[in-house]
């Protein structure tokens, strides 16, 4: 048998039975159907989440902090023998050497050591602000993706630029509330430090004055945090510390490595950590997320597995029934020469066709819901205030996302459950003997 | 054409065994026209769906054309069928949802005949049964004598060298039955196959060449 006579006689053999294989394919479509929207759902909550969270965070950069400081020593403890070996040791700093070797690791873009002031805060007027104070050097704020909304990216002696929310942290302590502040670009901003040195018996408190030249575009994570240089920042620390600091020396408490791309990230991560640096990035918790969607995904995908279980009993039932029917058929078919594995391969078409149509028409009838879906639920949302929609993640307005390998996935996946309904009956009809079927009645 | 040589066939119903066929050794020279006569369970349908190899014998050998048909598989049976017998039947069997033409058409499907030559053999061969102006036509619009003759041209679709009816006239009146016949007589001598024919009518056997009486599974010697 050709190929095109076996598609001729499958497709004859389906228009015969038209109204069951409708019927029979219809539960097919319901399966097929749950599977996308289903999918599409979690796959459109995982995107929604996701879009959020790429608004607050930049997924290529790499957090690296001396694993000496502050609390993520206990974090980032290593095991075993090395944990022993480490808590004698003096734990390694993010000396330029260390610098140099990280830059060198592969996929590193960029490495951005930071120099943190935490001895002070800001201030304006007569309020008091909370920001990160960090010193750069001149190319840092390009390196971290950072571009200046107003303003200039200058950072020379005296000027400083700032997060874009860094003007709603201001909280004026006479009025007893917080700042209504328009912008601050132009304004002074001052330092304050406190020091407390163990040969003085009293805290001693300097102040420095920076002119605010630019205000970063919102980025996620430096809305809160002001920039000045590296050499004017280390200068606030030396006075602190009541001693001069080289940091090729003592290392710096803070480095930024920015990956070339996001898939190189895990791979950096690791190289630092086995460099004996604790090292954090955004990607962890991203891909906790994906986790979490993943399984969603797939319990969702499942129950509408279910349905086309169901459908694939429906076919099996379906052929059986045609056999019954068509048994004098299949001894003719053999007495007039066809093989078994001719019979057999006419009732798999069968059955992989009514998966087919029922996969087609259930991918059209599931984007059609999601279509419909995402037009209901952006009006419902349209009405309320936007405060709603920001759970969804800003730029996102697809609820419900369809995965560009969702319909092709489906619709094999149906031929497929088709297919393999259809191996029980095929199988009967070709193994039935000739003589027997030619006097079935 | 056909030699069988201590041919058994035994079917077991339940519990008792049935030999159908006891012991049959037997020579068809190629082009005879046979009639097979005998009373019900004689074993005259059994030998003729072994030799179609719709059925396998169970003690014996059967030689057809040439070839050994007792040792063949599946697939060697299914060819055998295909390129040497042709099968007419009692009850026509003709697929309902297929026209003459495509019923006709319908075994060169098998032996991957490209289509064009199908169809235009089926014409022909419709033609030559008498049936050109019905190709169009559903088995449930034709007659029952149309029927046969749809059969007869499918049997012949093949070009066939044996030629298998098992009574071919039974479900007729006794004149469409001697239009078969007569049908059947010059299919024989134009294609020059070998023809074997059940029957239980001694009117309709009277065209054979040669009658072959069996009883009890044998076949009797006259």
């Amino acid at each position: 048998m050709t190929f095109g006579d076996w598609l001729r006689t499958v497709w004859s053999n389906l228009n015969r039975m038209r109204g069951r294989v409708i019927l029979t394919a219809f539960g097919v479509v319901i399966g097929t159907t749950a599977v996308m929207v289903l999918v599409s759902l979690g796959a459109g909550l995982q995107r929604s989440a996701m879009g959020s969270l790429g608004g607050i965070s930049n997924l290529k950069r790499i957090n690296v902090t001396s694993a000496s400081s502050g609390y993520e020593v206990a974090m980032a403890a290593p095991s075993g023998k090395e944990a022993a070996a480490g808590s004698r040791n003096r734990p390694k700093l993010l000396t330029e050497a260390a610098l140099t070797e990280i830059r060198a690791l592969p996929g590193v873009a960029a490495v951005i050591p930071l120099e943190q002031f935490m001895g002070g805060n800001l201030r304006f007027r007569n309020a008091f602000g909370y920001a990160e104070i960090l010193g750069v050097t001149p190319e840092a704020l390009a390196q971290l993706d950072l571009t200046v909304e107003a303003g200039s990216a200058d950072l020379a002696r005296g000027q400083m630029v700032i997060g874009s929310q860094v003007k709603d942290n201001f909280w004026d302590e006479q009025k007893g509330r917080s700042m209504n502040i328009e912008t601050l670009l132009g304004e002074i901003l001052s330092i304050e430090g406190m020091r407390y040195l163990s040969d003085q018996p009293e805290p001693s408190t300097r102040t420095w004055r920076y002119n605010v030249v630019g205000v970063l575009a919102s980025s996620g994570q430096s809305d809160n945090q002001v920039f000045i240089s590296q050499r004017e920042v280390q200068g606030m620390n030396e006075w602190l510390a009541g001693r001069r600091i080289d940091r090729t020396r003592d290392g710096y408490e803070r480095v930024i490595v920015q990956a070339a791309d996001t898939d190189e990230v895990e791979a950096i991560q690791q190289s630092i950590r086995d460099m004996g640096f604790t090292a954090y990035s955004d990607l962890d918790a991203v891909r906790q997320l994906n986790t979490f969607f993943g399984v969603l995904q797939a319990v969702l995908g499942s129950i509408g597995a279910i349905a086309l279980l169901v459908a694939a009993l429906g076919i099996v039932n379906t052929l059986s029934m045609a056999i019954l029917e068509r048994t004098r058929e299949i001894g003719l078919m053999k007495a007039l020469g066809a093989r078994n594995h001719d019979v057999m391969l006419v009732f798999l078409g069968e059955a992989a066709c009514i998966g087919l149509l029922g996969g087609v028409l259930g991918v059209a009838i599931g984007w059609g819901i999601s279509s419909a879906a995402n037009v209901v639920i952006g009006s419902l949302l349209g009405q309320s205030n936007g405060a709603v929609s920001g759970i969804f993640g800003a730029g996102s307005t697809d609820f419900v996302y369809t995965p560009f390998w969702l319909p092709p996935f489906a619709i094999v996946f149906a031929t497929l459950i088709g297919l393999l309904s259809g191996v029980y009956p095929a199988l009967r009809a070709a193994t039935l003997d000739p003589l027997r079927a030619l006097k079935y009645e | 054409m056909v030699a069988a040589r201590d041919l058994h066939r035994t079917y077991t119903m339940g519990r008792a065994e049935v030999h159908a066929l006891a012991g049959v050794t037997l020579d068809i020279a190629e082009g005879a026209f046979i009639a097979v006569m005998g009373p019900s369970g004689s074993g005259k349908s059994t030998l003729l769906n072994l030799i179609g190899g719709l059925d396998r014998a169970s003690v014996g050998s059967l030689r057809v054309a040439g070839q050994e048909i007792t040792t063949l598989d599946e697939n060697g049976l299914a060819f055998y069928r295909r390129r040497v017998c042709g099968f007419i039947f009692q009850s026509f069997n003709l697929v309902s949802s297929m026209t003459a033409l495509q019923n006709v058409e319908f075994p060169l499907v098998f032996a991957r005949v490209p289509r064009a030559e199908r169809t235009r053999r089926a014409r022909y061969l419709l033609d030559a049964v008498g049936l050109g102006d019905r190709v169009g036509h559903r088995p449930t619009e034709l007659s029952g004598g149309e029927q046969q003759r749809v059969a007869v041209a499918r049997a012949l679709a093949n070009s066939p060298r044996v030629l298998l009816a098992d009574e071919p006239t039974g479900n007729l009146d006794s004149h469409t039955g001697a239009e078969i016949m007569a049908l059947l007589g010059r299919a024989h001598q134009e294609a020059h196959l070998t023809l074997l024919m059940v029957t239980h009518d001694p009117g309709v056997a009277a065209h054979a060449q040669q009658i072959l009486r069996m009883r009890d599974g044998q076949i009797q010697i006259d």
